[in-house]
């Protein structure tokens, strides 16, 4: 669905009596990480999701997608007395620009600053001249231009003096432009990181264990 | 359930009732600043002059963004931030917007330690269409008389405005609501007001987009 990022974890809480607290239950319903009675809880894991369990959730009428990656890491922590159990999710939503070169068929971010510089001299003026154009990362290809009448190639339309190749002059020298690399895109991009830990309050401070885990199943303590 | 969330630009109206809402979307539809009030990505028109060496600077219209939870959380949406992602210290250099060019965000607090740290959007309700001289100039958002009223009044807010390279990552993100989403039911997020100022010596021309990144909580 528009508008949400799929999930790829979901948490299951055990409890000293033997039962547990999943996050959804068999009928698809969903149960708030609030619902925990942390009284009585003693493991708590993330655990990717079955197949079939995605499949269900996708098709239920919520606005939640789930999806089954069978490669990702099973996180699990014991929750001892006066622990209690952390779990959220940072979503980010992001619009960003790409190139696609038309050369090696790589896309490419520009950011118009670095690594995008071309340089060429003017030798009528004697002048050297910087510019800043998309340049693919790949295999450096960028747009150029050739004399329509000679066919003679410049690097920017600038490199010819006033536009037009100085071989053939102002009456035939006109320039055509070969465009590589400088049509742009526009999109959103959407991805989550699951927070997963445990805190305990000792002597009036909190002690907090805190991992950040990807989509990909990486793993960063905090 | 997970939370339905979309990013939007509000512009035009008199105030949030008849503002209009532009849904910044998969479709790729990024936000373009003129010297008019308008959503649009694409235009050409009403660009943002450069100034001459005498005439200081000029800003942009300003733009207002936020977050809309048109499904609620399971629980709860909160911690609301912002950040871009640039390649130079900051989009002056980027874009080559001359002396004093930027891109700048209106915030409430005195330091950028706090706008880091504590609420520095304003709610919806309190939305402000831009306004200035269309083709010329636009406000500033902290010009006294016609600025931001959340941030041009520096005797109760201490507001002001701050260059967005203050923000460029996640731990370094600009608070835009500390705490829940207003709401039960979802809704909108708290507001961030965003304006493009250009300096004499800049470089003409259609500058490449640079990324703009909300963060929410969810459980």
């Amino acid at each position: 669905m528009s508008g949400t990022r799929p999930l790829v974890y979901h948490w299951i809480a055990y409890y000293n009596d033997g039962t547990k607290l999943d996050q959804f239950n068999k009928d698809l319903s969903e149960n708030g990480f609030s619902k925990i009675d942390n009284n009585k809880l003693n493991k708590i894991g993330l655990y990717p999701f079955s197949k079939k369990l995605a499949e269900g959730i996708t098709r239920s009428n919520s606005s939640t997608v789930a999806l089954s990656l069978g490669f990702l890491p099973v996180y699990e922590l014991e929750i001892k007395d006066g622990e209690r159990p952390i779990y959220y999710r940072d979503c980010f939503i992001s619009q960003e620009q790409f190139h696609v070169c038309n050369s090696c068929k790589k896309e490419f971010n520009y950011d118009g600053y670095n690594n995008h510089i071309i340089k060429y001299k003017d030798d009528q003026l004697g002048i050297k001249y910087n510019e800043v154009v998309p340049i693919c990362p790949n295999c450096g290809a960028h747009d150029y231009f050739t004399c329509k009448s000679c066919g003679k190639e410049f690097q920017s339309f600038n490199e010819a003096l006033h536009g037009m190749c100085p071989d053939c002059g102002r009456s035939k020298g006109y320039l055509g432009q070969h465009n590589i690399t400088s049509k742009q895109y526009s999109r959103e991009r959407r991805w989550n990181y699951y927070y997963f830990g445990k805190q305990n309050t000792i002597k009036g401070t909190n002690i907090k264990f805190l991992m950040k885990i990807s989509e990909s199943g990486d793993c960063v303590v905090t | 359930m997970v939370a339905v969330v979309q990013v939007e630009e509000i512009s035009n109206g008199t105030g949030i009732g008849d503002a209009y809402f532009t849904v910044k979307d998969a479709s790729g539809s990024p936000s373009r600043y003129y010297t008019a009030d308008n959503s649009s990505s694409s235009l050409t028109t009403n660009p943002i002059p450069i100034p001459t060496e005498d005439a200081g600077y000029s800003g942009s219209y300003w733009k207002t963004h936020c977050i809309n939870a048109t499904s609620p959380a399971t629980e709860y949406i909160k911690d609301i931030r912002w950040y871009i992602t640039i390649a130079s210290s900051n989009v002056g250099d980027q874009w080559l917007l001359g002396t004093s060019g930027d891109l700048v965000i209106g915030i409430s607090n005195n330091t950028i330690a706090e706008a880091k740290a504590s609420t520095q959007g304003f709610p919806s309700s309190a939305y402000e269409p831009s306004d200035g001289v269309e083709g010329t100039f636009g406000y500033f958002i902290t010009d006294d008389s016609n600025g931001h009223s959340y941030y041009n009044d520096a005797s109760t807010l201490s507001g002001g405005a701050t260059s967005t390279c203050d923000f460029t990552s996640l731990a370094d993100a600009y608070y835009v609501q500390a705490g829940n989403l207003q709401g039960v039911s979802g809704g909108r997020s708290y507001c961030i007001a965003t304006q493009v100022i250009v300096g004499s010596g800049a470089t003409q021309g259609v500058k490449p987009d640079i990324t703009a990144t909300f963060v929410y909580s969810e459980v």
